[in-house]
């Protein structure tokens, strides 16, 4: 590539971050209800993934076992959120009846 | 005794290898009788002897481990059958125990552990190890802590020579053609099994879905990460992924497009728009965060398969 072009794909890269980052800022944190995450229609989230250990899972035994949020990863915030992980120590998403964590 | 001594050996009596009927062997890796070992630090009861009364938590904790590692590598045993999955759980959670206090890492060393014993892949070893990368992928995904994306003040400085990190829960892969759908339709038909379901014994279940038939490498690149709680697969395009990869690994912003277009077939013409549009889409998913040290790079260059 030759330096015009260069400098081209460059000036592309930094308009793209801050055009993404606008809309991330400006956007809705919600979940649309045929639940796609809420993104811009033009922008490409992928496709979800479904295990019986994901997110929305709030059957019994929530933490059967495994126990692991300590990343601050999936469980920090939602209810069973780590069903089947078992490392919810202190994070409080892991519930075993589905409850929430009682306010402190 | 000590306390420690006591607690030792009880977890290597735990941990032995269950026998082909799943019951305790009878003898520990010592060569010792477990009778002996078991009446060591076990008492019996009117009911039970010493050695059934250990033999309880030994099957107990295999069962567990068993059921742990089906429910993460449910697309393994779909591409390997039910079989075939037993014996390559049952030999690798041997060979790879439980090191951790979660038994969310218990298939960290599935790759590595495959790679050295290809026989337990049968006839499809390169999409087996596809799908463990891609099941793995999924766990950290899930696990990962996702880092404060960078702002707009962020972006002031931004120049050739910037250097930006990606988000701990995007993991970058290289697979084979259809891995991806292949193990989501996997994770779906489990799920929707039910919680009570036991995967191990439904793998076989699983397997009637149809394997992908093109093994051919480099068809597919894939970012697995997390958005609004849910993980994702995004297809990227070649240079998409050779662009990430490239930032992933230290590269300046100016070093990464390089190599992202280094051979690529795309016209330099169309080149600026697709840049743009891919890093609108990779900012608005919040992919990019304050650039890290050279060590935890390091540590983050694990998820480039």
């Amino acid at each position: 590539m030759n330096n015009s072009v260069k400098t081209l794909i460059l000036t592309a890269a930094v308009t793209g971050l801050f055009g993404g980052t606008s809309a991330r800022l400006n956007a809705q944190p919600a979940a649309q209800s045929n639940g796609q995450a809420s993104v811009s229609a033009n922008s490409n989230v992928g496709t979800a993934v479904h295990l019986k250990s994901n997110f929305q899972d709030t059957g019994k035994h929530s933490c059967k076992g495994k126990n692991d949020c300590k990343g601050q990863g999936g469980c920090k915030a939602s209810d069973n959120g780590c069903k089947g992980k078992n490392s919810c120590k202190g994070k409080g998403g892991c519930a075993t009846d589905g409850s929430k964590m009682p306010d402190a | 005794m000590t306390l420690l001594e006591l607690q030792r050996r009880m977890a290597e009596a735990v941990m032995l290898p269950l026998t082909r009927t799943d019951t305790m062997q009878q003898k520990a890796r010592n060569g010792r009788s477990m009778m002996a070992e078991a009446a060591a630090f076990i008492k019996p009861n009117d009911r039970l002897t010493s050695f059934e009364r250990l033999e309880i938590y030994n099957r107990q904790y295999w069962f567990r481990i068993i059921s742990a590692f089906a429910e993460d590598f449910p697309g393994l045993g779909a591409v390997v059958g039910q079989a075939a999955f037993e014996k390559l759980t049952r030999a690798y959670l041997t060979d790879c125990p439980s090191q951790s206090f979660t038994l969310r890492n218990l298939g960290s060393r599935l790759e590595t552990w495959l790679l050295e014993h290809p026989q337990y892949a049968g006839k499809r070893l390169e999409l087996a190890l596809d799908v463990v990368r891609l099941e793995w992928a999924y766990i950290e995904s899930f696990d990962n802590a996702t880092e404060r994306a960078l702002t707009i003040a962020d972006l002031g400085q931004l120049d050739g020579e910037s250097q930006l990190s990606l988000q701990p829960h995007l993991r970058l892969l290289h697979l084979l053609d259809a891995v991806d759908d292949f193990v989501i339709d996997v994770h779906r038909r489990q799920a929707s099994q039910g919680v009570a379901s036991n995967a191990v014994t439904s793998a076989k279940h699983l397997r009637s879905r149809r394997l992908p038939a093109s093994l051919k490498r480099g068809d597919i690149y894939l970012g697995v990460h997390r958005y609004e709680n849910a993980v994702y697969y995004k297809r990227l395009e070649r240079e998409e992924y050779l662009l990430l990869r490239a930032l992933d690994a230290g590269s300046t912003l100016g070093e990464a497009l390089d190599q992202a277009f280094t051979s690529s077939p795309l016209p330099e013409d169309q080149r600026p728009a697709r840049v743009q549009a891919w890093f609108a889409n990779w900012a608005e998913l919040g992919w990019f965060c304050r650039h890290k040290t050279a060590a935890a790079r390091r540590t983050a260059r694990k998820r480039v398969n």
